[in-house]
């Protein structure tokens, strides 16, 4: 019998440690009572919270928190972000796992949040998770990863960088370092990945109708060790004078192309990347071996998403369906005037 | 008349102690979690794990056989991606049946192993996890395949009166595996074999059968599991339920009762411990713990859980199902 009282009690302690893991929470983002989310609600930032006195309930299922600095720094700033707009924020990982994503979305569901974002563990995944919440009417959008095309019709938007832009931008700096003229090299990311494509797409956008002219391109499968040897084959085939600047995917790639020309002792060729997500690869760009790259900052990307998920929760009609954050491109004259926050 | 009635309902408690342990966690769930006790709520938490329960049967079987299979997490993501990605070669029905054949075949390689080639089971189905995590990537070419069939990706988010069709046959399957095991010769076997296999070797047993029949169950369910889960997802990647979800459905077997050792056990005791972890996962999500935390709570609370087990068994004296 006292075997089974103590048992009792740990299950009580089990119970009580689960409501504690809440509380905490509750604490600090949510507001369990009426009475306490009144008296935070003047402390939000939006004044027009007058009206609706309860706090807007956001659910973010993230694909993989720990995943690398980009994502943990994306996610620590969602929090602390919506912790300041006033919002509840239910913010779960999957972890890089479908099947963990597909059960939280639907938890999220029961829990009747106002806006639902999927950041999807993949685009094709992603699609039935939205499918569904749409179905139990509730706004979805997507962050920074978009799901495939068919799932677009369950979407309210999506908010992430544009590969395209990226493209686009990074291009045109480096067509204006060139003086409008020249000839550069691409290094491709993995092929058939749709990033690799999309920043592709960019490139090829910015130049058309000037008189820089793409030589050659050649994947470096997205790894700077690959990148490396693609641009040793480069230099060996272009001697000095006939290239100007080599272009590659991400700054992974750019990197792996400074150790090759390193190597090779060549100064003529300027490296750009697409765009950038590291924070310690500006560092290249201070010492002036990366002259350009559109800097992708996780800490842009999760508070223009979460800036959007409050307008879409507020029912405020977004116009456009793809919106892409803000990606400065960076050059070794500009890098200081650019106050870049560290991640 | 009446106290008898109360010593049934505690001698019933004592012996299949993840009643009471499923009852507990339940309340105070409903009491401290608030949206939590709603029929639906209550309904996702079994749509949510029907597939993760249909493969903890064929781990029960397994398990109460003295094994343990490592390799249905991979087996799943080889049969979801063959599912999907035979569709349009073969026809739907044709690439559901070739996917389960593959389950089926790659459970009887490990029943083949452990039997014949006597290999340690786990190391031999951990070789398998192995084979078939490279089977899968090469075979979906690191993409993911999405399956092309309307009726298939119907049936996997269809719902008849909120339970979903795949719940349906998680149930079904839970009476024929109660069947199977009750009321079998192999059933019997299954029992005899886990609880001491010399003596049932005595007695006449064979012991190599039984223990192959329990591994290729347990891969076909494995394999009905990928097939599930391509419909239920919508699509099938290479990394679906990696890098834990067997781990999840050996701990959800053990949570509701069954012993490691072998020979304890029944499909019900899987279905309260599929459900006790799916209700841990739950309630986390609905609390939005944070996401480290998260992960960490899961494995106190199976060790809290799996404890209470222990000491309520105690009373109770050990005993053959």
């Amino acid at each position: 019998m006292k075997k089974q009282i103590l048992a009792i009690i740990c299950a009580s302690v089990l119970t009580f440690s689960l409501t504690a893991c809440g509380g905490q929470d509750g604490s600090s983002s949510a507001a369990p009572t009426g009475a306490s989310s009144k008296t935070e609600a003047p402390s939000t930032a939006e004044n027009e919270s007058k009206s609706d006195s309860k706090k807007p309930k956001i659910g973010f299922v993230f694909n993989d928190v720990s995943g690398d600095t980009y994502m943990t720094t994306y996610y620590s700033t969602a929090q602390s972000y919506a912790e300041s707009l006033g919002i509840e924020l239910l913010a779960l990982d999957s972890q890089n796992d479908m099947t963990k994503q597909a059960n939280q979305v639907r938890d999220l569901i029961t829990k009747k949040v106002d806006t639902l974002i999927i950041w999807p563990c993949n685009s094709e995944g992603g699609v039935a998770s939205a499918k569904l919440a749409k179905e139990a009417n509730i706004p979805v959008m997507t962050a920074n990863t978009p799901i495939d095309k068919s799932g677009e019709e369950y979407l309210t938007c999506h908010v992430g960088p544009s590969n395209v832009r990226e493209g686009e931008e990074t291009t045109k700096q480096m067509i204006e370092d060139l003086g409008g003229k020249g000839k550069f090299l691409y290094i491709d990311g993995k092929p058939g990945y749709s990033t690799s494509t999309q920043r592709q797409e960019g490139v090829k956008n910015a130049i058309e109708g000037t008189d820089v002219e793409l030589l050659e391109s050649q994947t470096g499968q997205s790894s700077r060790d690959k990148s490396q040897q693609v641009m040793e084959n480069f230099l060996i085939k272009y001697p000095e004078g006939s290239v100007d600047a080599v272009m590659c995917f991400d700054d992974n790639e750019a990197i792996g192309a400074i150790n090759a020309l390193k190597a090779a002792k060549r100064t003529d060729v300027k490296v750009y990347a697409v765009a950038c997500g590291d924070y310690n690869t500006l560092s290249y760009i201070e010492d002036g071996t990366l002259a350009g790259t559109a800097l992708q900052s996780p800490i842009t990307d999760a508070k223009t998403t979460m800036d959007f998920a409050l307008k879409v929760a507020k029912g405020e009609k977004i116009d456009t369906f793809e919106n892409s954050i803000e990606t400065p491109v960076a050059t070794p004259s500009n890098l200081k005037s650019l106050n870049v926050e560290k991640w | 008349m009446n106290r008898t009635y109360i010593n049934k309902i505690r001698s019933f408690m004592a012996t299949n102690t993840v009643v009471p342990i499923l009852i507990i966690c339940f309340l105070g769930a409903s009491i401290f979690v608030d949206t939590f006790f709603s029929m639906s709520n209550v309904l996702n938490l079994l749509n949510q794990n029907a597939m993760k329960g249909i493969m903890a049967i064929g781990m029960t079987f397994v398990i109460i056989n003295g094994y343990f299979d490592m390799s249905i997490v991979t087996l799943m993501s080889l049969t979801a991606a063959l599912s999907s990605g035979l569709q349009p070669s073969l026809g739907t029905g044709l690439a559901i049946v070739v996917a389960l054949l593959v389950g089926t075949a790659v459970g009887a390689i490990n029943g083949f192993l452990v039997t014949k080639a006597r290999i340690n089971a786990f190391v031999a189905t951990l070789a398998m996890m192995l084979g078939c995590r490279g089977a899968s990537y090469i075979y979906s070419g690191e993409k993911t395949i999405i399956p092309k069939s309307e009726g298939f990706l119907a049936f996997g988010s269809g719902t008849v009166l909120g339970v979903s069709y795949i719940s349906i046959l998680f149930i079904l399957l839970l009476f024929v595996a109660h069947f199977v095991l009750r009321y079998t010769k192999h059933g019997r076997n299954t029992y005899a074999v886990g609880g001491n296999a010399r003596s049932a070797f005595n007695a006449g047993i064979d012991c190599d059968k039984t223990t192959f029949i329990n591994f290729v169950i347990c891969g076909f369910t494995g394999g009905l599991g990928g097939v599930l889960y391509a419909a239920f997802l919508g699509a099938a990647s290479p990394s679906v339920g990696w890098p834990d979800l067997h781990m999840m459905v050996i701990a959800a077997v053990v949570v509701g009762g069954c012993s490691l050792l072998g020979g304890i056990g029944n499909v019900w005791y899987s279905l309260g411990g599929v459900i006790i972890l799916g209700m841990i996962s739950n309630v986390l999500n609905l609390l939005n713990v944070q996401a480290y935390i998260s992960t960490l709570c899961t494995g106190l609370i199976i060790i809290v859980v799996l404890y209470v087990d222990r000491v309520m068994h105690m009373n109770r004296k050990r005993k053959k199902t």
